[in-house]
């Protein structure tokens, strides 16, 4: 029952972390839905994944949070309602069918005499060796692209000439206006091509 | 019911906090935390499934990966949304939208 | 020692295009210097390989989890192609300092150069289904990123995409075969399918057999999978030397000999693959005798050539199959780099503009006429000696219709040939250029493929021994290059193939006094450069996809919420599914 209970504490955590027109504040409950998954995990007997959690979870995915809305800036949106959008606002009854439906399922038998004899780093660094590997790719090509994402450049041709006529563009204050360099060529999008 | 079950149940309903944010939301940065909620669920689940079939350390190597692509998945997606914002000015996912419809 | 060869053979490469790749535009000496290099060495390990030949595991790599380990295997088939794609290679990329000299992005090409390399001498050595398969899409991606080098121009940009979808096509075959066989065996290891083939059901075998076969014709551009072929042919002459006619395309031919024990049993199976290259040989000599650009009628002849090896692994002559492969891999990248060093001083592909260039560049037109020779199947040359053995081969084994079909197929081989060299080398003049002959690192490649021409067909003692001794379930003899001399020399097809030969040049000599009979096969020319309708079948299939996918966008409205709940609601009725069922 301690489970359920810390699980529907998460779920109200998470739901401020979704309803709150505040930022920062929604990344604190998400950090908050995070801890609580820990110790979730903790008295699942899985310690070394609650670990991993609390510090990339909690730790780093709030910390690039933050700093996002740092550099993006904190922008709350305008909610014009419209009759699709009060549809959507009757969504938590399509959960509660969902669950329902859930709750419906008999849980499949476990099957006996499949239990792990090895500890969790043989698991992890042996049978799991491809993973981890694609893992490690996965890292290393994250940080490639984001060193391309936030590196300061000039904008391709192609980019300029798809982003230019887009209004948004002459809605967008002075300063963030993208610099447009008109002695490139501006190549057609490839749907000409075809 | 037994406490498994009951546990799953909680589960569900954090999944369907997640979904319910990811549909609601127009604000690129709170559909990464949606993102970021449907994530925790998934781990839960797949702890509760190793303690359900007493095979722990499996189920703890399979949410290390989850955490990783989870998190690689936020970076990256932070990155882009930052571009976006000093790009296009907006933050709201609605006015990317560029197709022909 | 072995791990290390087999290691080397796909690392070097690999490890060379990681270094190309980041040497900038600014330093094109270093550029081809460290290509040249890496390539090179690359080429010294696969001739080690060749000696250190095996049937044993050379290298396993631990990858854990349900897929078992992947395992390189330097058997018979696969040195021989891992040494084609190295040593090629190596050629290529020498020939291509001088003919690529002054281009732009350099890197990008050498880099794709060199990956190829490597992944194909992987795709030869790989010992299991998913491995292979990997190998086989990443040498489709190299051709696409390759063909479509100078993506400034359309059509290559447009060939480029069509090599890649079709050949990706043939991909999902190899798939589904592999995939079946997995969840059979529960491994994926080639061996094991060898082993075990008859255990499997027949539905389930069936399913494999002709799988693995639309896999091998979209790779090796046999009809209906063809048209992709020409296409590619925009690419820099380097690149269709080494990956359109000497090593990718092989690689159909290979999976098919590969997989040979597991599937002449399965009914019918053996008829279609020799229908298949019959029909691709005869159908491209065609297409080669009426086109006019000089790189296409070279594609429309690989495809022909591709169609012998065919047959002849369906006609169960594996060591036949694998010694034409190596020859035509020798000759038909000698025609393409002799034709790239006259595109390159002529400045256009079309035959009808070109003539007489046998006086401003003599070296190129000798080994041209080398490969020509070859490709007819002169004696003496390579081309000759492995030819005959796959009509000898028909002879024995497929029924008199498929004989006449090769046979026809040799005459009008000859006839395409000449006709090229003829309107190419030639002749007078009919263009305005100032020609002059080739650069040195050209006549370099072309002066070794041409000495190889000459040469190969030495090597049939060894290459029977090694196929016969690290193939356990093929079956093979060992042959001695005496043995392959007296029996071509004896057998009666040997003399009918030269009837033929003769045939189709005296057709060629005598065109001008044969107008009635050229204007009465007018109709048969026509449908032959439309490509016999094919090109306009693959037109209409991508007419009515984009058609279908037009009336599609509606539904992709790029709102995030709607594809959610998209996701819900499929989400949704899976459950309800899964509560009503169980």
């Amino acid at each position: 029952m301690d489970k359920l209970g810390l699980l529907l504490v998460a779920a109200y955590c998470a739901i401020q972390a979704i309803r709150t027109t505040n930022l920062l504040l929604s990344v604190l409950w998400l950090a908050s839905v995070s801890a609580l998954t820990t110790i979730i995990l903790f008295t699942l007997d899985a310690p070394q994944a609650a670990v991993i959690e609390i510090s990339v979870g909690a730790g780093l995915v709030a910390v690039l949070l933050v700093f996002a809305i740092s550099i993006a800036g904190e922008e709350t949106l305008h909610n014009h309602d419209t009759l699709w959008k009060k549809m959507l606002r009757r969504f938590p009854l399509i959960t509660v069918l969902f669950l329902l439906l859930w709750i419906l399922l008999p849980l499949p038998e476990t099957q006996p005499g499949a239990k792990d004899t090895a500890t969790f780093s043989t698991i992890l660094w042996e049978d799991r060796a491809l993973d981890v590997l694609l893992q490690i790719v996965i890292i290393f090509s994250a940080v490639l692209s984001l060193l391309g994402l936030l590196a300061d450049q000039k904008l391709p041709a192609a980019v300029q000439h798809y982003a230019a006529p887009h209004p948004l563009n002459e809605a967008a204050s002075p300063t963030e206006q993208v610099a447009i360099v008109d002695d490139e060529p501006i190549l057609e999008p490839e749907r000409e091509l075809a | 019911m037994t406490e498994d079950e009951l546990t799953l149940v909680g589960v569900g309903i954090l999944f369907g906090v997640g979904v319910y944010g990811l549909l609601l939301t127009h604000h690129l940065i709170k559909i990464v935390i949606a993102l970021q909620i449907i994530g925790k669920a998934v781990i839960i689940a797949f702890a509760l499934a190793g303690t359900m079939s007493e095979r722990v350390q499996l189920a703890q190597s399979l949410i290390v990966t989850i955490i990783v692509a989870d998190t690689m998945v936020a970076v990256i997606s932070l990155a882009l949304v930052i571009q976006v914002k000093q790009r296009l000015g907006t933050l709201d996912a609605r006015e990317l939208s560029n197709l022909r419809r | 020692m072995t791990a290390w060869l087999v290691g080397l053979t796909i690392g070097l490469p690999w490890l060379g295009a990681l270094i190309v790749w980041r040497i900038p535009d600014h330093y094109p000496q270093r550029q081809h210097g460290i290509a040249v290099i890496a390539s090179l060495l690359t080429a010294a390990v696969s001739i080690g390989l060749l000696t250190a030949h095996s049937t044993e595991v050379a290298l396993r790599l631990h990858i854990g989890g349900i897929f078992g380990d992947f395992i390189l295997v330097p058997d018979g088939l696969g040195v021989l192609l891992a040494a084609i794609a190295a040593i090629i290679g190596s050629l290529t990329v020498i020939f291509s300092v001088a003919y690529m000299e002054h281009e732009a992005c350099l890197n990008r090409y050498y880099a794709l150069v060199l990956i190829f390399i490597g992944t194909m001498a992987g795709l030869g050595l790989a010992g299991n289904l998913l491995l292979m398969f990997f190998f086989w899409e990443i040498t489709a991606l190299c051709s696409y990123a390759l063909i479509a080098f100078d993506h400034d121009n359309p059509a290559a940009v447009a060939g480029g995409l069509k090599a890649l979808v079709i050949t990706q096509l043939g991909g999902i075959g190899l798939l589904i075969g592999a995939l079946t066989a997995y969840g059979r065996f529960g491994t994926d290891e080639i061996a094991v399918l060898l082993a075990r083939a008859e255990t499997l059901p027949k539905t389930e075998l069936n399913l494999i057999a002709f799988s693995f076969l639309i896999a091998a014709m979209a790779k090796s551009a046999q009809v209906p999978f063809h048209s992709w072929l020409p296409g590619a042919m925009e690419a820099p002459t380097p690149i269709s030397a080494l990956i359109h006619a000497a090593t990718m395309v092989n690689a159909g031919v290979y999976l098919l000999a590969r997989f040979y024990p597991a599937f002449e049993d399965v009914t019918g199976w053996t008829t279609a693959v020799m229908t298949v290259g019959i029909v691709s040989a005869l159908m491209a000599a065609l297409m080669a005798l009426v086109a006019n650009d000089l790189k296409r009628v070279l594609a429309y002849s690989t495809i022909s050539q591709l169609g012998y090896m065919v047959f002849a692994v369906g006609a169960g002559g594996i060591f036949a199959s694998q010694f034409h492969l190596l020859s035509h891999a020798v000759f038909k990248a000698l025609l393409f780099l002799g034709a790239g060093a006259v595109i390159h001083s002529v400045g256009t592909r079309d035959i009808r503009q070109m003539g007489g260039l046998w006086r401003s560049m003599p070296q190129v037109t000798i080994a041209f006429v080398i490969g020509a020779m070859a490709l007819v199947g002169i004696p003496g040359m390579n081309g000759f000696w492995s030819k005959e053995l796959i009509l000898e081969r028909g002879l024995d084994e497929a029924s008199p219709v498929f004989v006449v079909g090769l046979l026809i197929g040799v005459g009008l081989t000859a006839l395409y040939t000449l006709r090229l060299v003829w309107l190419v080398f030639a002749g007078t003049p009919r263009f305005s250029a100032q020609v002059h002959e080739a650069p040195s690192a050209m006549r370099i490649s072309l002066g070794i493929l041409a000495v190889g021409s000459l040469t190969t067909w030495l090597l049939a003692s060894p290459l029977s021994k090694m196929l016969a001794e690290t193939l356990p379930y093929h079956h093979l003899h060992s042959e001695t290059t005496r043995d392959v001399i007296s029996d071509v020399m004896a057998a009666p097809i040997t003399a009918l193939a030269l009837v033929c030969v003769a045939l189709g040049f005296l057709l060629w000599g005598l065109h001008d006094r044969l107008g009635w009979l050229i204007a009465r096969l007018q109709l048969l020319s026509q449908i032959a450069s439309q490509d016999f309708g094919f090109e306009a079948l693959n037109r209409a299939v991508m007419r009515s996809t984009s058609t279908l996918a037009e009336r599609l966008r509606s539904t992709q409205t790029g709102e995030l919420n709607w594809n959610i709940w998209g996701i819900v609601a499929g989400l949704v009725a899976i459950l309800i599914y899964v509560a009503v069922e169980v």
